[in-house]
């Protein structure tokens, strides 16, 4: 296998010095003589050693990188969400329900997109925020607080009380 | 784990990948700046330069191939094989995708060099520097495994190893040559990619 080598470094090598050779405007330089065949039976031996070992190295290397991350990584928190196979269901754009109760104590709903989150969001293209948004956001049509439904206990009455959002901030 | 063999497989094989195209690129500059005075004479330095290249493709095939495997990640031929066309950070990947062809075409011509004019193939083997600086930004940028800070500070040594030695070849190539025609009776040293026709 490492004949071809021996043949192109000769040849190199003899190239080389004819180049020399010509522009030292001189005769051409005698070349070395072929190395006698115990020198290249070794020479193989060591680029076959070399070989072995540079594929011996990285693929047991590539063998045990591939053990530990099936051992230690979470599969699910290490993909890349490039084009995940079943995008994550969603049904129009996020909500966050702001709960005013009025003077009369009957709640009402005011609907709004969080702010700085683009309508229909689902985090594609963002690896560690690939699944995440798609189950903060996901519309929960069970937790928005519908008008039709009074309040028991309301407190006193106040202007406005702090925004509420069903999914947290 | 065998779920994700494939995406296992394809981090992997594309890390080390990435180590032996830098090994090759690294041993190549060792052989032909001869920054510790003079080129190695043995014939199996050169072999293993030439290996590494061969084994960084086949590295790189499986890294292809398992990811095109993978069934979460969805990468067909068209995001593979074209720069860009990947949704899935499409520089980082093109990146990779241009590494990819450099490479190819790299060892294609190593493989054919005998057959081909000495110039064509020193310009596309030149062409290796770029491959290892796409290869890196492609692997600090889209790789999954970039954020471990064993993989990080590999990057950042390989970076610095590489530009090192550039540095040092393209400075010592302004040397004046003759020199080596006094050693022209002597053992001639190996450096197979010093062209000495070209005027200092």
């Amino acid at each position: 296998m490492t004949d071809g080598i021996d043949s192109d470094i000769d040849d190199m090598r003899a190239a080389r010095l004819e180049r020399l050779a010509a522009r030292r405007g001189s005769a051409a330089v005698p070349a070395r003589a072929p190395a006698p065949p115990s020198q290249r039976t070794r020479s193989r031996h060591a680029a076959a050693t070399s070989r072995v070992v540079a594929l011996g190295l990285s693929t047991s290397a590539a063998l045990a990188m591939i053990a530990v991350l099936g051992q230690h990584s979470a599969p699910s928190s290490a993909k890349p969400a490039a084009a995940p196979a079943s995008p994550p269901a969603t049904s129009g754009p996020p909500t966050i329900v702001v709960r005013v109760v009025l003077p009369d104590a009957s709640p009402t709903s005011v609907t709004s997109p969080p702010a700085g989150s683009p309508a229909g969001s689902t985090g594609a293209g963002s690896r560690s925020a690939a699944s995440q948004p798609a189950q903060q956001w996901s519309a929960q049509p069970a937790q928005v607080v519908r008008a039709s439904a009074p309040i028991a206990a309301a407190p006193a009455p106040v202007a406005a009380k702090p925004a509420t959002s069903s999914h947290g901030s | 784990m065998s779920s994700h063999l494939a995406w296992y497989t394809a981090r992997a094989t594309g890390v080390f990948a990435y180590v032996l195209v830098t090994a090759a690129v690294v041993w190549g500059l060792l052989l032909s700046g001869k920054p510790f005075g003079r080129a190695p004479t043995a014939r199996w330095v050169l072999d293993l330069h030439r290996f590494l290249g061969g084994l960084s493709v086949v590295f790189l095939g499986v890294h292809i191939g398992a990811l095109v495997a993978d069934s979460y990640t969805h990468f067909g031929a068209a995001e593979i094989l074209t720069p860009l066309a990947s949704s899935w950070k499409p520089v980082p990947v093109a990146l990779g995708v241009v590494a990819m062809y450099g490479l190819v075409a790299v060892e294609i011509t190593s493989l054919a060099m005998r057959r081909l004019p000495r110039r064509l193939w020193r310009v596309v083997h030149l062409g290796s520097f770029g491959v290892f600086w796409l290869s890196s930004f492609h692997f600090l940028t889209a790789g999954t495994d970039a954020r471990n800070p064993l993989l990080r500070g590999f990057a950042i040594l390989a970076s610095s190893t590489v530009l090192y030695l550039t540095s040092y070849r393209v400075l010592t190539a302004r040397a004046p040559r003759l020199r080596d025609a006094d050693r022209a009776g002597g053992p001639t040293p190996l450096a197979p990619y010093t062209d000495v026709s070209q005027p200092a």
